[in-house]
């Protein structure tokens, strides 16, 4: 391997929901924050880690043949230790129960699963998709962020990257320059109640959001609608308050709460922290886009 | 800006006379209506010893003579096919579920899906049908030839009788307790234990009948081909008779000839005769309709049933009176899985469209209207499928009438017209209909007709699109010229045919792939779990495989074995059509048959092709990867430890299987090393098969689709090397294994399929892929689904077929049937109403990759 490397998740493909036409998804493992609402459990820590399908385990204890230490699937969801051993147990797996996720790229090979003859490159073209890159947080990993970008805009294939805001400002002028699209996910203005959430600030997001609306790049602005957080109309106003302060407010997109990844956190051990909230639906989607209307900035749901 | 215009309106309404009509249809009980078979037992009886072409004729003409009419409530396009709403006919003629019908004649009203039939009717069965068709059907004849070239045994020994009761008991075995129960229910409940007993046996006896050998199928059906409606409509079948006279007159023709002259006479002026008895009955009802609009509703019928078939129509409504009419009649004429393909519709239906609507004779609303009526005619057939196959198999649209539109015209230009548009939309707002709506897509349609499409799977799905851009050049290849290639049409599932022109037999001649490759193992002994012994043909002692590239002699061996046996099979039964069972009223509308004097059966069709159709392709190529990796290349364990693995269908060693399941590559992932296998598979059955010449002199095509049988196939198969348990589905059509890991997307399908060269498959494949329903729930969705497409086609791809449903959906649909009966599904070319499927193929679909949750 050379030059810089990341660690991946996952790279998903023919994804419709992540920049337009067709992409590929390239999840980067690793995030600063810690969000409750959180829909990718498996990108939250930078390590790489197994992930456990009971449903899949036919039983054999063939991982049990190659490791006899304390396993922390032993024990149950939420008292888990990560693994100290090196994940042997996900290699010998015949079921693919336990499988590593988590895998180191460099460049060179993460341009040739996303752009190679065997990927989806000949769909971009005829879709106007590209990559996407996701996490966890991509800009956790700048250096390997950037260097693929690069690589991919030399192949002159469209770029986008999805990102919760939460990094060094330094960084904002530098992802404007690499990237065509930013999806930019918001959750609050509010610094209170974003800490209150999330236990982190929320400076940093709001002034790296300010500088790529500013900057020669597509922002897209979604705004997770999560109930009991932002979804009432002094929510609205403020977040709305926020973005009028823009010279050219951007228009919101809505995207709704929903708990998919209940089952999902289960394989990591880690109970999804908002399992018990309801999911939203088109009416509160609507109503909400009613109240950014009359604060003045224009809100729709996705699509 | 039009996006959101038309995301804001809401979709019209299904006008309320064709939603009453559709629900007529989805609600009616179904029934056997033994009309025809009485009618064609009488005329037969009278005409032994004539010509079988003239035979035919006079018993087509005795039915649509006799024949009780009725015009149904609601109904602007007249035409039935029975006496009765929604009714299986029997193909008495034909025999092929002459057997079943005979088995199951008790129990009709105890199936899963019941049929009713009179008191009267099953008397006439026993008395007067069934005891003048013994040994004259064309299945008896087909069985002689058969028994002649030592394909089959017709006369069993004692011991192999007594092998088959055997066979029968490990059958019954196999099928476990729940499919005992599915499969054998109504004959378990049937009263008469001794007729069961007999059933059973009979059973197993009539399975061999299309079984040459334990991999391969010949089934009785011919028909499945491109009805010539088009020339009947254009000209007036009129005209076709003068053209036939004509023809008579020429001092070239012989007794024969005159003859076959003859019956294409009788047959359309029967039809036309047939249109006047539905011309009368309007006027008659129309005399004492209820109310004005009553009145006008028959006697526009009866004024469009004087004017066509015989002539050519004035209006919209005359000529899908005349599509409908001349459609119907080839539906009597044939009896029963006809799978006649009414072809481009939207092309020469077009003109009378557009000159009502400058003429202000008909409204876009109706014109709507008018279209879904004629899509729920053309659903409007059911068979009664013997219980054995009710877990493969559809009821309702058991035969499929496929509709063409769009594409190319003959000259090269863009086919697409208002008709077009409108034929989409109107198969949009109904839901569905169980007949499909093929799409046919070039590089220079407009954009916008690929998207539409996409978007119409937000309501229904049903449709299958097509790349011209592939199969002209493949149908080229076949030896059709230039504009008729560029016209072809879809038939049956997803079958390429000439238009009108083309007598391509591309239904009923299978071969099951895996199956081959387990006869290759086990020296042509042991491929199936259930069937027992079969005489089989030895390719090799696999002890002696020293490397994968014996492997593949040996599998060619037995391939081209098979192939020999099915083709030679496929001769006998062409030759019983021939010799018994002509189609004069088919041929007087195909394109050739009276300049050559000729019937289809006789080679008289201008193109004359039969196709052999592949199943399984994703499982054998997967099953020929594990096997290279594992005892090939890896040496992971021996061909032995492995067949002996197989046998025992992994007792014991799920290790191993699940293994088998996930290391080795496997076919629909765009991966090289199983698609290359694939290739090197494609390639040598298309050369072997182009060795050969039909009956008639026509070539053999290969296809790849299965309807319901790569379920059949799989139920009856053991366990393969792709970790494929014992009984359960092979992999469908072209499409991916259901073992398959969907994270290599759609996309990696369609890059698999893509690379397989259309002149190979030139017959047609079934690429059928599911997706869930969000995939397509923004129009940007909409763009980069259509755009995918677009991308498969680029990249030489033929054909796809999407399945917008989720899982949810269909389990939700498996627990509340009534709930859903409109929802419609691709199995694997044809469509079908998902809750009218056995439970093994509702399963089969629902265990299929689901891209884009």
């Amino acid at each position: 391997m050379s030059g810089p490397t990341g660690v991946v998740f996952d790279v998903s493909r023919a994804c419709v929901d992540d920049g337009p036409g067709l992409r590929t998804v390239v999840f980067l493992k690793g995030c600063r924050l810690n969000c409750p609402w959180c829909q990718n459990p498996e990108g939250q820590s930078f390590a790489p880690e197994v992930a456990y399908d009971r449903k899949r385990c036919i039983g054999c204890r063939t991982c049990r043949q190659v490791c006899q230490r304390d396993c922390p699937f032993d024990h149950p969801p939420g008292e888990r230790e990560p693994c100290a051993v090196g994940h042997l147990c996900s290699s010998v797996c015949p079921a693919r129960a336990k499988r590593l996720v988590g895998a180191t790229y460099d460049v060179g090979q993460l341009v040739e699963e996303v752009a190679g003859p065997a990927s989806d490159a000949s769909f971009f073209q005829g879709t106007g998709g590209g990559v996407t890159f996701s996490g966890g947080e991509p800009l956790a990993q700048p250096e390997f962020l950037f260097a693929s970008c690069d690589a991919f805009a030399e192949r002159g294939i469209h770029r986008a990257v999805e990102t919760a805001g939460h990094w060094p400002v330094s960084l904002a002028p530098e992802l404007a320059r690499r990237v065509d699209l930013v999806l930019f996910t918001l959750t609050h203005v509010d610094e209170e109640k974003f800490r209150q959430a999330t236990g982190a600030t929320n400076r940093l997001l709001l002034q790296n959001l300010t500088t790529l609306l500013g900057a020669p790049v597509a922002v897209s602005v979604r705004l997770l609608v999560i109930p009991g957080l932002n979804d009432t109309p002094a929510d609205a106003r403020a977040i709305a308050g926020w973005l009028k302060e823009h010279p050219a407010p951007p228009k919101l997109t809505l995207v709704p709460f929903h708990r998919l990844a209940t089952a999902k956190a289960e394989l990591y051990g880690r109970p999804f922290a908002y399992a018990d909230r309801p999911p939203v639906g088109a009416a509160t989607l609507a109503q909400v886009a009613s109240w950014f209307a009359d604060a003045g900035i224009a809100a729709a749901p996705e699509g | 800006m039009l996006q959101a215009a038309r995301e804001a309106a809401p979709m019209p309404g299904l006008d309320p006379r064709v939603a009453r009509l559709k629900e007529r249809l989805l609600t009616a009980p179904y029934e056997v209506c033994l009309a025809r078979a009485l009618h064609f037992t009488r005329s037969y009886r009278e005409t032994e010893g004539m010509d079988p072409a003239l035979r035919n004729a006079r018993a087509l003409r005795r039915t649509l003579e006799q024949q009780r009419i009725f015009i149904a409530p609601d109904e602007r396009i007249a035409g039935s096919k029975t006496e009765k709403n929604l009714a299986a006919p029997l193909s008495v003629e034909r025999g092929d579920f002459l057997r079943t019908l005979q088995m199951e004649m008790d129990v009709l009203h105890l199936k899963r899906r019941p049929f009713q039939i009179s008191d009267e009717e099953r008397r006439l069965f026993w008395e007067e049908i069934l005891p003048y068709w013994d040994g004259r059907t064309l299945r008896d004849h087909k069985a002689r030839v058969w028994e002649e070239r030592g394909i089959i045994e017709t006369r069993p020994s004692f011991v192999q009788a007594l092998r088959a009761q055997i066979d029968g008991l490990n059958f019954v075995r196999a099928l476990g307790r729940s499919g005992l129960r599915s499969m054998l229910g109504a004959n378990l409940r049937a009263r008469r234990t001794l007729r069961r007993t007999r059933n059973l046996y009979a059973l197993r006896y009539e399975l061999a009948r299309n079984n040459p050998t334990p991999a391969t199928y010949v089934f009785d059906v011919q028909g499945h081909l491109s009805l010539g409606v088009e020339k009947a409509v254009a000209h007036g079948m009129d005209s076709i008779i003068a053209e036939a006279r004509a023809r008579m007159a020429q001092p070239d023709v012989d007794r024969h000839a005159r003859d076959f002259l003859q019956a294409v006479i009788v047959s359309l002026e029967a039809a036309i005769a047939y249109a006047g008895r539905f011309a009368a009955l309007a006027e008659q009802m129309a005399g004492s309709a209820a109310d004005e609009a009553e009145k006008t509703r028959l006697l526009a019928i009866a004024s469009a049933c004087r004017q066509v078939p015989r002539l050519p129509p004035r209006t919209f409504q005359e000529a899908l009176q005349s599509v409908w009419m001349t459609h119907v009649v080839g539906e009597i004429q044939y009896g029963t899985h006809e799978v006649f393909a009414d072809g481009r519709v939207d092309q020469y239906l077009y003109p009378y469209l557009r000159d009502d609507l400058a003429a202000g004779r008909i409204d876009r609303e109706e014109a709507i209207a008018l279209v879904q009526e004629y899509y729920l005619k053309l659903s409007a057939n059911v068979e009664p499928i013997p219980e054995a196959g009710m877990e493969t198999n559809a009821v309702l649209g058991n035969s499929q009438h496929v509709v063409t539109i769009g594409g190319l015209t003959p000259l090269g230009e863009d086919a697409t017209n208002a008709l077009t548009w409108l034929m989409l939309e109107a198969h949009e707002r109904m839901g569905g209909a169980i007949n499909q709506l093929s799409v046919r897509i070039h590089r220079g349609s407009p954009p916008e007709l690929l998207r539409r499409t996409s978007e119409v799977f937000r309501s229904a799905n049903g449709i299958s699109i097509y790349n011209d851009d592939a199969i002209v050049p493949a149908l080229r290849a076949d030896g059709l010229s230039e504009e008729d290639a560029r016209d072809y049409c879809v038939v049956g599932c997803i079958e390429t045919s000439g238009h009108g022109d083309t007598h391509g037999c591309p239904g009923g001649h299978e071969i099951s792939l895996p199956a081959v490759l387990m006869l290759t193992l086990t020296r042509g002994r042991r491929p199936y779990r259930i069937l027992g012994q079969q005489r089989g043909f030895d390719s090799g002692d696999p002890r002696g495989f020293q490397t994968f590239k014996d492997l593949m002699t040996a599998l060619k061996r037995q391939l081209g074995h098979q192939l020999g046996v099915l083709i030679d099979a496929t001769e006998g039964k062409d030759r019983a059509y021939r010799d018994v069972l002509p189609a004069p009223y088919v041929s007087a509308l195909m394109d050739g048959c009276i300049e050559r004097a000729r019937d289809i059966t006789d080679g008289g069709a201008r193109y004359d092709f039969t196709s052999i159709d592949m199943r399984g392709l994703g499982t054998l190529v997967d099953s020929l990867a594990a096997l290279r990796s594992f005892v090939f290349e890896r040496n992971v364990l021996s061909l032995m430890d492995l067949l002996r693995a197989l046998e025992t269908d992994f007792r014991g060693q799920e290790v191993l299987r699940q293994r088998l399941i996930h290391e080795p590559p496997k076919f629909g992932m765009g991966d090289a090393r199983a698609d290359d296998l694939a290739l090197e598979i494609v390639g040598w059955i298309h050369e072997e098969a182009g060795q050969h010449r039909n009956l008639r002199g026509g070539r053999f095509r290969c296809c790849y689709y299965s309807y319901g049988n790569h379920v059949l196939d799989g139920f009856m198969l053991g366990a393969t090397p792709d970790g494929r348990r014992a009984g359960s589905p092979i992999s469908n059509g072209v499409s991916p294994s259901n073992l398959i890991d969907s994270h290599a997307g759609p996309t990696g399908s369609m890059r698999s399929v893509a690379r397989l060269p259309p002149e190979k498959i030139s017959s047609g494949v079934s690429l059928n892929l599911r997706f869930h329903p969000n995939f397509i729930r923004h129009p940007s969705g909409i763009e980069a689904f259509a755009g995918m497409i677009r991308t498969y086609f680029d990249l030489g791809g033929m054909h796809l077929q999407p399945n917008v449903v989720s899982t949810e959906t269909l389990r939700d649909a498996q627990a509340h049937p009534e709930a859903y009966r409109d929802l419609i599904v691709k199995v694997s070319g044809y469509s079908a109403y998902f809750t009218d499927l056995g439970r093994s193929i509702q399963e089969d679909i629902i265990a299929r990759a689901e891209f884009g949750r």
